[in-house]
């Protein structure tokens, strides 16, 4: 039971990440470097300039969708409200290396029947968003 | 044999993911530099067969980093690797001695096959920015010929410029315009200036309403 247990646990662990980007230098070389990772169970550059782009990440199934911040044409194709649709419960992160930032977007389905929900909402939301740093 | 490269950027998280890049082609990254200064001693230290320079860096930038570097290793293979499009910046690597100049916005293979060239004797560089670059070098024979060279001879960028400047259009106002750096409006102020034969901006102006270049915009 603790074996079964034990290897659910890396199972969950591991990452199917999607790079969406036109396959920039920095967008290949953390691809690259994320496939190193034995945590990663798969790494894809999809390329933005397809048609069917959100077909293609939702069909990869991916845990993390990285998004080149430098890459012009991602972003003006892609919304993140537009990827976090496409691929529900996605942890989404936009990566900026002109100024070593990163900024991380979670879209959390929850039930509201009143107001009061809303407030509540947000207060379980940042609890586990400061959970996690 | 393995080529022994430097890499020079501010941005660490940049920095990681071109040398992820190198090693997956066989490269061997021997040193990474975060600032200008870092860059050359780096450089003069480790000897690398090639360096890899931003040009936006603190404490000392990547022209001036070159300028040393090429200096003091004149066997090493240099090349920018900025976000800067900018023409001066561009003509002044290559005026220093940059073997290459490639834009950070360039795609991965773009970028491995422009290394891969240098070591068969190529510039790295692209396609555009080579045509820029001849444009330049045409230019610039002809100015020092002191022949006025007319309209003919300027770049689009500097036609934009000239129509501007007609208009009554400041150098600030302009650099805005044309979302451009004030100085790289005044470096093309001054190529217009030679080209035209003219001393100053009002008779740049008068030359240009003079030849209609404020026609096609009034029609």
């Amino acid at each position: 039971m603790q074996i079964i247990k034990v290897s659910y646990f890396l199972i969950f662990l591991m990452l199917r990440i999607v790079i969406l980007s036109r396959g920039s230098i920095f967008a290949a070389g953390i691809a690259r470097r994320l496939g190193e990772r034995e945590d990663v169970e798969m790494v894809r550059l999809v390329d933005v300039r397809r048609d069917d782009v959100l077909d293609q990440v939702r069909g990869l199934r991916p845990s993390l969708v990285i998004l080149d911040a430098t890459d012009a044409i991602a972003c003006q194709r892609l919304s993140v409200a537009g990827i976090l649709n496409a691929v529900p419960g996605v942890t989404l992160i936009q990566v900026d290396p002109r100024s070593d930032q990163i900024v991380i977007f979670k879209s959390v389905e929850k039930q509201a029947a009143r107001v009061n929900d809303i407030v509540a909402a947000f207060h379980d939301v940042s609890t586990e968003l400061c959970a996690g740093i | 044999m393995t080529r022994r490269v430097l890499i020079a950027d501010d941005h660490s998280l940049f920095r990681d993911g071109v040398v992820t890049l190198l090693e997956a082609e066989g490269m061997e990254v021997v040193g990474e530099a975060a600032d200008g200064e870092m860059a050359v001693e780096l450089a003069l230290k480790l000897k690398p067969d090639l360096v890899l320079l931003d040009i936006h860096m603190p404490k000392k930038n990547g022209l001036e980093a070159l300028r040393e570097i090429r200096a003091q290793l004149p066997d090493a293979q240099i090349v920018m690797l900025t976000v800067s499009d900018d023409d001066e910046n561009l003509f002044e690597a290559v005026r220093n001695g940059a073997q290459g100049y490639l834009l950070k916005s360039l795609n991965s293979h773009g970028f491995l096959a422009s290394l891969r060239g240098l070591e068969r004797g190529e510039a790295a560089l692209s396609r555009k920015l080579t045509t820029r670059l001849m444009s330049y070098v045409a230019s610039t024979t002809q100015i020092e010929e002191n022949k006025p060279l007319g309209l003919e001879m300027l770049s689009e960028r500097e036609l934009e410029l000239l129509k501007l400047v007609a208009l009554g259009y400041s150098n600030k106002l302009a650099a805005k315009e044309l979302n451009v750096s004030a100085n790289t409006v005044k470096y093309h102020m001054k190529n217009i200036l030679r080209k035209l034969g003219v001393k100053n901006r009002a008779e740049a102006a008068a030359y240009a309403v003079t030849a209609g270049i404020l026609r096609d915009m009034e029609s």
